[in-house]
């Protein structure tokens, strides 16, 4: 059985009486060792719903509805307060794209790896700060005798993110979510860091949902995509499979307009409009008003599937 | 002749010490001896790491900053010592697009307003024609010109990234400097907005120079490109020439970093080590020494000589073309998608 299970989730926002559906009846699996890729534009629901199965909304009108999120056989969803504490920051970390914003400026580097293991493995000081310097090292920060003991500002924008990943990496957990991990580095620290998230992998087995807009980075890094649109899952598959032949016209379109590596001024391939307000989306498939090949029952009905929810999807059966 | 000429620009800032009480004073040398040419209807692409003096290169060619040293041509006027008049010439042929479009824009003001403050500033049209004028602007960047009354709040990233570049365009400018205007917005809208430039470069023979960390979309754009690490071009070239046969190692990393959607290509086993250090704290030598895996005794030690292929220049003691993986010098797209 994969690791983690999530099964129709949806996060909904109460905007003072009428609900909006953010993410909509989400499910994925993901296994030990496994990296996922949760491609999507801006407001697709990739990180809501990453949000949302950690139970950490980023606010009060924000709640998760219906659906099962199974962590090693636990349903997260059925947790009371005190329970999903010791799963967040546990079991299941996470990540951001902006380190300097997520580490406390005014914290050295090593109390704050060490205060998550005292907390949940209750560990003494001395012994916290011993595997602080420990993960410090996994990440692949030099010297990390004396690194320990230094604040966020003292370190450049790619080391904060590894020292990030080593806050998350403190209590050994099973899953990791990197949301977007990368995406405010420059492209050399990006290998750097993108190296390390599969060498993590690969020593402790440890299993990532990578939240990115980036194909490119999918494409290097992941084991499997999934692919975000307007709050709904709609394709999901092996990156193999997935790159090399999308189902859904809207995965098609993002590959198409990647700048692709070929040289010459053609213009690009480009997806016509923008996705819709999730207060004002058109009837049936959400990606209908933006999509080369309507159909029929585009119009009329939302497409199901947990490959392709497509109605007629690329590349011949359903 | 060049409708931009630079030569051995230099840009400092005064970073700490105040030069009083035997404090001594520590600059940063943002920009240090860049020499570069841009013809008209031209379009060369500026990449680089954070902090490599990109922004603050392309900031000074429009005497938005301070220059230290050297000069900057425009049509054959040196601005760094240019009158109030030049200067005042200099704006009305040149323009800049930022990156983040929301914060480029007044939220105070509706986009009708924004694009006919430009024109009434620049007197680009009689009082009468403003009016004409922003309607036809907005559809040039492919706005409907109904959107003249709405505000930056009420439209998306890509419709304001439009604006800035309606704006731009406003004083019918010659040459227009884009920095980084495509890294805040999405994939699919990022395609429209480079096709758009594409478009109305060779539409009005625009010179651009186009500001980038996205090295995918500078060969797709850009005529030629330079490379900046710490200040310094370290290469620069026709495109082509640059991204199929770099001669400077710190290229040859940067291409090497781009990720590409190909599923059966890895990551780089042994990515470009370290991060670029501070311009305080200049490496001696070569600056790139100490990231680079050809470096040499001699790289810490003297200036890497210029040399010069044709039209592909570059600073580094290596003489030969550098290796890429194979799937780089083919040049071509990687995902072969069957439909």
């Amino acid at each position: 059985m994969s690791l983690l299970q999530v099964r129709d989730l949806s996060v909904i926002a109460d905007n003072g009486g009428h609900a909006l559906t953010l993410v909509d009846r989400v499910s994925f699996d993901l296994a030990e060792g496994e990296i996922l890729g949760l491609v999507g534009e801006s407001g697709s629901g990739k990180t809501l719903a990453c949000r949302g199965l950690m139970r950490l909304l980023p606010s009060p009108n924000l709640r998760v509805q219906g659906g099962t999120v199974h962590l090693a056989g636990q349903d997260l969803l059925r947790l009371d307060e005190a329970g999903m504490r010791a799963v967040r920051g546990g079991q299941l970390g996470m990540i951001f794209q902006n380190p300097s914003s997520h580490l406390d400026p005014l914290m050295r580097i090593g109390e704050q790896i060490a205060e998550g293991i005292r907390l949940h493995q209750g560990a003494s000081k001395k012994d916290a700060r011993r595997q602080a310097i420990d993960v410090l090292r996994q990440v692949g920060i030099p010297d990390p005798q004396a690194r320990v003991d230094n604040y966020p500002h003292e370190f450049s924008g790619g080391m904060r993110q590894r020292a990030m990943i080593a806050v998350a990496l403190g209590c050994n957990p099973k899953v990791l979510i990197a949301d977007e991990p990368t995406t405010a580095l420059d492209v050399t620290v990006q290998a750097q860091i993108l190296r390390l998230l599969l060498d993590l992998r690969d020593r402790r087995g440890l299993s990532i949902i990578m939240i990115t807009h980036d194909l490119g980075v999918v494409a290097q890094s992941c084991d499997s995509i999934a692919v975000m649109y307007a709050g709904r899952l709609c394709e999901h598959g092996s990156k193999y499979e997935l790159l090399a032949q999308p189902r859904h016209p809207y995965t098609a379109g993002l590959i198409d307009c990647q700048p692709a590596h070929s040289s010459g001024h053609a213009l690009l391939r480009t997806i016509p409009g923008q996705p819709p307000l999730l207060d004002a989306l058109p009837g049936g498939c959400r990606f209908n008003p933006r999509c080369p090949q309507v159909g029929a029952l585009c119009t009329e009905l939302l497409p199901e599937g947990a490959r392709v929810a497509c109605h007629y999807p690329l590349g011949g059966r359903p | 002749m060049s409708l931009l000429q630079i030569k051995d620009l230099e840009v400092r800032f005064a970073a700490s010490g105040s030069g009083l009480f035997g404090l001594s004073k520590q600059w940063v040398r943002a920009v240090n001896g860049v020499s570069l040419n841009l013809a008209a209807g031209e379009t060369l692409g500026l990449v680089g790491e954070s902090g490599s003096g990109k922004s603050t290169l392309g900031r000074a060619i429009l005497h938005l900053n301070p220059i230290s040293a050297g000069q900057v041509l425009f049509d054959g006027v040196d601005m760094a010592r240019g009158s109030a008049i030049d200067i005042a010439r200099l704006r009305r042929e040149t323009a800049m697009i930022f990156q983040d479009p929301y914060a480029a824009l007044n939220p105070r003001h509706s986009i009708g307003e924004t694009l006919a403050e430009v024109l009434r500033v620049q007197r680009k049209v009689a009082p009468q024609n403003i009016r004409a004028r922003v309607d036809e602007l907005l559809e040039l960047v492919g706005l409907r010109p109904e959107l003249a009354s709405r505000k930056p709040g009420s439209l998306s990233g890509g419709q304001c990234q439009r604006v800035g570049i309606a704006r731009a365009l406003a004083v019918e400018p010659r040459l227009i400097v884009a920095d980084e205007c495509v890294a805040a917005l999405d994939v699919s809208i990022q395609g429209q907005i480079i096709n758009l430039l594409l478009e109305l470069q060779q539409r009005m023979n625009l010179a651009i120079l186009f500001i980038a960390h996205d090295l995918a979309i500078v060969r797709r754009l850009c005529d030629r490109v330079a490379v900046m690490y710490l200040g310094k071009i370290v290469e620069e070239g026709p495109v082509e020439a640059v991204f199929t046969a770099p001669r400077h190692p710190y290229t040859a990393a940067l291409i090497e970093a781009i990720p590409q959607i190909d599923p059966h290509r890895p990551l780089p086993a042994q990515p470009l080590p370290g991060e670029p250090p501070s311009p305080l704290n200049l490496p001696t030598g070569c600056a790139f020494h100490p990231r680079c895996r050809y470096a040499q005794a001699m790289c810490s030690v003297v200036l890497p000589p210029t040399h010069s292929v044709h039209e592909h220049r570059y600073s580094c003691v290596l003489e030969h073309p550098l290796p890429l993986p194979a799937h780089h010098e083919q040049g071509v797209m990687t995902c072969n998608r069957a439909i």
